[in-house]
């Protein structure tokens, strides 16, 4: 327990207890270092300021303490720091608490594991709203005019032509349908029905059997009308369950300290009656059960606000006779059923991020994107080779042609990782073709996973849902992508190999998702004073370079020769650079002295933005110096090459951003009041990597504490100024410390 | 044939051209030569549009039989420009639109397509700047470099985002909303707030990321202060269709923007995915296509008749309209149409050479090889590549494309050479 203190400890080059006012302060100061002078003019329109040269850090003027640090790991780990907690733990530490004791206690925060974990996992599978899922044409209209209200999905229909149903939301009343709309004894179009020419089949819940897709109305809300929902507000209340799903799922897992891939193997989940009722009309609509209404017992009646109500007495008897136990409102950790062996693999199976992409392939492309942080990006499809391949137009929606492209040069660096690993998935179809799963097209045997490619083979499993989570969680990748995840969150591009490699031992040792944090949080502490000190200039202002014509080809000097070999010959040995389709199907050849000015300033993009080298990518203490040399080979004129390292280095990239809920909510308890107002934020569905400090972000933010703090100050609570000051302070923002002024 | 004598014209002229636009002549010249692009707007159709609707229209004489043409395959020709049936409404400006066919993406993803629909160029990575964060960063008094509307993935975010997300993914509540609603001394005192904390951030010692989202703030604080004095936006009701509505919405938008000079650039995501026509692409497209058409008429009389302080919108906007991937030609079993890593893009605006079609596609829809000089079919040509359009936008901006990454072929045929 002492390790983290000493640790600590030693990144002090001050000693303890610095006395400030009534607190004692720990404080951080940075060693003074010679530097060169540096421009306080922020850049302006029309200029740019050039990057500092890295030469030697500045004069740390700045000295951070304790205070700060303790309120900055607060923060990330979703919990106010309010003066109190701060200065309650300070005490502590000063007293001879262990950090390690302060990061398990931050970690022990509900809003860690139920809302910042969440987002850095799953990002917009989690936090953006699912459209697949729950078919908006099912959302239930009503007459407004004569006689007793009719639902309706089309069209009205006249109270004569109404049928009495008992709705699912409360069985125990009787509503009146349009009969088009109800439907009970329909389940699937069946081929000769519909217009469309695929034989796959295509079932009522689904988008193509709802009014939106459907070629003729064939189907309706079936039996108690278990496929539709009753209004718009019970459509986004049911929206927002299959969210919260994912969220309390990763919550239990985390507040448990359950292995990290429990969450994508396990079979129970935590859910709410809303999602447990979406199960349940899964099973119905499998199964074709006629009479539900045992299904359904004692998860309702839902009120007409859509919340659910604890089922009143006298609600349903399951099929036993007996009286099932109220599902709770807040929602419970339970099991799910398996309508066939492995149906389930954790969230993979929920339904929000089962049906976020519809189409199979784009559904694995997902699954690889938050289990192996790969296939964000795909690249090297060209028209000749899909025109060749595709003979019956079928390529996505129905995918004749899986096997070839899985095999195909170039593509199988996708989709033998893709098109094999959807097998496992057979049971359930395209989202937009049946929203349940159907155990008929579920396969008995098993089947191969890859990775890279057709040649990578990572092991066989049984296909289906269950065979495919165990293989992907076992393979280093997913443990590399969960490590990643808690790196970029806490240290960005300031992690260093070392931080890496800590982390991803905890992982390997541990296994969970505290324990991988916790680590990250550690040498988090010991960055901050690191960032204090290696500050860099910003550098004077230059003017945009006139454009000029360069030649062909540049000679690759020593120095980044030395760097080309040692980094990217291993795959760029291939084939000369070529400006065709068919030529950047291969790696071009890097050896020839001189090598194309194309090719070259391909390279400095590639390395700048890190996407390469592909396999092994560099920490940004080997990447910038790297890019420097490319620069100082293309661009030999002075205004021209700061130009390019100020786009190259900088990148236009602010400072790592706070999740974008945190932050509103630590400004809402900076306010003393949260404005009330929702905010549609684009910033919601980012993977941490990408979640800099942006004007939109800047925007969204301001905002919020400017209407915070006006309700703050009429109600009498504050200076409106001072809790402007105080909601917008940089450790608001911010993931990374500002230093101090 | 062309003669060495029209080559060299050709290449003296559009050096000429780019070299006064790089060392900032456009003030010195502004009274003998069109004004340079002041705005940027781009617009993505969400999903792919199919080409064969909007700007490469075919007769069945003219393509292999699996390419499966639309009910009504009519086309309109003006002058050298074609449009499709859904199209056909903007020929009225075809003296002002050109059209490129052919252009490869090299994916057939949506995600990568959109991202790349941003930066104007190939196998990018996530983080970087889009081409019109890198055009506007030389942007000369609006407060906003780039602003992105309707969002409806996050793989369209960039380090330099402001903006709005669509509200069905994302929810209610917009930054545009939410001033529209704001007491004018609290926003100013809003934007006074945030300039201290841009000094504090911006001070001697700070990281270059500090620096920068130093840059940042003053750029919102000073869009609050502007906006403070400006009327709002109040959106017409063209439609109840979510869809069609958040069209015209973000178009009208767009032009509130520019014509206050709050922005350089505009990036529109319309559709939601609307143009992703797995299944039921004719109706899909007819609608789709059709709705734009009709918005986007009206955008263009807008940008044309209204005017600010630096002139008609229209004669100071460069617009591009594309898709990040095309379809298939073939029907596919849905009566859909699935991915072609292919697409094409209509442009209009100061500097681009209008009213004409550049780019031509093969008997399969597939793009062939043109002259980089004129836009004429050559064998020994090339097919427009993407990146190919970015390197020519940048040198519209003034910017010398390599500096940026974008080792692209700039297509000099679609420079207006007498600008």
């Amino acid at each position: 327990m002492r390790r983290g203190l000493r640790r600590l400890g030693l990144m002090l080059t001050g000693a303890l207890a610095v006395a400030a006012g009534s607190i004692q302060l720990w404080e951080l100061r940075a060693a003074a270092a010679p530097g060169p002078p540096v421009a306080a003019t922020p850049p302006a329109d029309g200029q740019v300021a050039a990057p500092a040269d890295g030469r030697a850090p500045p004069p740390a003027a700045a000295a951070t303490t304790t205070a700060e640090l303790v309120a900055a790991i607060a923060t990330l780990a979703g919990i106010v720091p309010t003066p109190t907690f701060v200065a309650e733990w300070v005490a502590k530490l000063d007293g001879g608490t262990t950090v390690d004791a302060y990061i398990d206690e931050v970690l022990r925060s509900p809003r860690f594991s139920r809302e910042i974990v969440p987002s850095m996992l799953f990002g917009a599978f989690v936090n953006v709203r699912n459209y697949y899922a729950l078919p908006s044409g099912f959302v239930l209209r009503r007459t407004t005019g004569d006689g007793a209200p009719r639902y309706f999905l089309r069209a009205p229909c006249t109270d004569a032509e109404g049928v009495n149903v008992h709705p699912w939301w409360d069985l125990a009343s009787e509503v009146k349908v349009c009969p088009d709309s109800y439907r009970p004894e329909k389940w699937t179009m069946e081929t000769i029905e519909h217009t469309y020419r695929s034989r796959m089949p295509l079932s009522c819940d689904s988008q193509v059997g709802s009014p939106e897709l459907e070629t003729r109305p064939l189907c309706g809300c079936g039996p108690n009308l278990i496929r539709c929902l009753r209004d718009e507000q019970q459509y986004e209340q049911f929206n927002r369950s299959l969210m919260d799903e994912v969220k309390l799922t990763t919550a239990y897992v985390v507040e448990h300290d359950l292995p990290i891939k429990e969450l994508f193997t396990g079979n129970a989940t935590f859910r709410d009656r809303n999602v447990e009722l979406y199960y349940r009309r899964q099973k119905i609509g499998a199964l074709r059960t006629a009479q539900p209404e045992a299904e359904l017992a004692a998860l309702g009646p839902w009120s007409a606000s859509s919340e659910p109500v604890p089922p009143a007495d006298g609600a349903p008897a399951g099929a036993d006779g007996a009286v099932p136990a109220p599902w709770p409102a807040a929602g419970q950790w339970a099991p799910r059923e398996d309508l066939a062996p492995g149906q389930h693999a954790g969230v993979l199976t929920a339904p929000q991020v089962l049906h976020w992409l519809p189409d199979q392939r784009q559904r694995q492309r997902g699954y690889y994107e938050v289990l192996w942080c790969t296939m964000r990006n795909s690249f090297g499809a060209t028209t000749k080779k899909i025109l060749d391949l595709n003979a019956t137009g079928n390529i996505a929606f129905v995918h004749d042609s899986w096997e070839r492209l899985a095999h195909t040069e170039i593509c199988t660096n996708c989709h033998a990782r893709l098109d094999y690993g959807f097998q496992f998935f057979g049971g359930y179809p395209d989202s937009r073709a049946s929203t349940h799963f159907n155990p008929s097209l579920q396969s008995s045997s098993t089947g191969p996973l890859y990775g890279r490619d057709i040649d990578d083979e990572r092991g066989t499993g049984p296909l289906t849902p269950q065979g495919f989570a165990q293989l992907a969680t076992a393979q280093p990748d997913f443990a590399a992508c969960m490590s990643n995840h808690v790196a970029e969150y806490v240290l960005g591009d300031r992690a260093t190999p070392d931080d890496a490699r800590a982390i991803a031992a905890a992982m390997d040792a541990t296994g969970t998702f505290k324990a991988v944090m916790k680590v990250a949080l550690e040498r988090y502490a010991e960055r901050w004073r690191a960032a204090v000190q290696q500050a860099p200039a910003p550098a004077p202002l230059v003017s945009y370079a006139p454009v000029r014509a360069e030649a062909p080809t540049v000679t690759i000097p020593a120095a980044l020769r030395v760097e080309i070999d040692r980094l990217c010959i291993d795959c760029h040995d291939e084939a000369p650079y070529g400006d065709t389709d068919e030529a950047r199907d291969h790696a071009f050849d890097f050896r020839p002295v001189a090598l194309p000015r194309a090719l070259v300033v391909s390279m400095v993009d590639h390395v700048a933005f890190g996407t390469m080298p592909k396999d092994d990518p560099l920490p940004l203490l080997e990447r910038e110096p790297l890019v420097r040399l490319i620069i100082a080979t293309l661009w030999t004129a002075p205004a021209a090459r700061a130009e390019a390292e100020l786009y190259y280095l900088g990148k236009r990239r602010g400072l790592p951003a706070q999740q974008i809920d945190n932050a509103l909510f630590m400004i809402g308890e900076a306010a003393t009041r949260t404005s009330g107002l929702p905010w549609g934020a684009l910033e919601r569905g980012l993977w941490t990597d990408q979640s800099t400090i942006t004007p939109g972000f800047i925007a969204v933010t301001g905002l919020e504490a400017m209407f915070a703090c006006a309700r703050s100050r009429d109600l009498g609570g504050t200076t409106f100024d001072a809790c402007l000051d105080r909601a917008l302070s940089p450790g608001t923002l911010s993931r990374w410390p500002v230093t101090s002024p | 044939m062309r003669s060495r004598r029209d080559v060299l014209k050709v290449a003296l002229s559009t050096g000429g051209w780019l070299a006064a636009a790089a060392l900032g002549c456009h003030k010195r010249r502004a009274t003998q030569v069109a004004a340079p692009p002041r705005y940027w707007v781009m617009i993505l159709l969400s999903g792919g549009h199919d080409t064969l609707y909007t700007t490469d229209p075919k007769t069945a004489a003219e393509v292999d039989s699996i390419v499966t043409l639309p009910a009504d395959n009519r086309s309109v020709t003006v002058g050298d420009l074609r449009l499709g049936a859904q199209f056909a409404g903007l020929s009225k400006w075809a003296s002002k639109l050109s059209t490129l066919n052919g252009v490869q993406v090299h994916t057939a993803n949506h995600d990568t397509g959109q991202k790349q629909f941003l930066h104007l160029k190939t196998n990018i990575g996530d983080n970087m700047p889009s081409a019109l964060d890198i055009i506007a960063a030389r942007r000369e008094g609006q407060p906003l470099g780039v602003t992105y509307l309707n969002l409806s993935a996050r793989v369209m975010h960039s380090p330099a985002y402001f903006g709005t997300a669509d509200r069905f993914y994302f929810g209610e509540g917009d930054v545009f909303s939410r001033v529209s609603d704001a007491q004018p001394g609290e926003l100013a005192a809003l934007a006074k707030a945030m300039r201290t904390q841009a000094t504090a951030l911006g001070r001697a010692g700070a990281t270059m990321q500090a620096a920068q989202t130093a840059v940042y703030m003053r750029e919102t604080a000073e869009f609050f202060e502007r906006v403070s004095s400006i009327p709002p936006l109040v959106p017409e009701q063209r439609s109840v269709d979510y869809v069609a509505q958040s069209m015209s919405e973000t178009l009208e938008r767009t032009l509130w923007l520019i014509e206050n000079d709050l922005t350089c650039g505009v990036v529109l995501d319309l559709g939601l995915l609307g143009w992703d026509t797995h299944i039921r692409n004719e109706s899909k497209q007819v609608e789709m296509n059709g709705n734009f058409a009709s918005y986007f008429d009206d955008f263009m009389a807008e940008l044309h008749a209204r005017k600010n302080g630096h002139g008609v919108l229209g004669e100071r906007t460069v617009v591009v309209v594309g898709s990040e991937l095309g379809r298939f030609p073939r029907q596919n079993d849905m009566l859909g149409k699935d991915h072609l890593p292919q697409t094409s893009f209509l442009f209009s605006g100061p500097g681009i050479r209008a009213g004409r079609t550049f780019g031509v596609t093969g008997p399969r829809m597939e793009g062939l090889p043109i002259d980089y000089r004129d836009g004429h079919p050559a064998a020994a040509g090339r097919v427009p590549l993407l990146d190919d359009v970015g390197a020519t936008l940048l040198r519209l901006g003034g910017l010398d494309p390599e500096r940026y990454g974008y080792a692209g072929r700039a297509c000099e045929f679609l420079l207006d050479r007498t600008s």
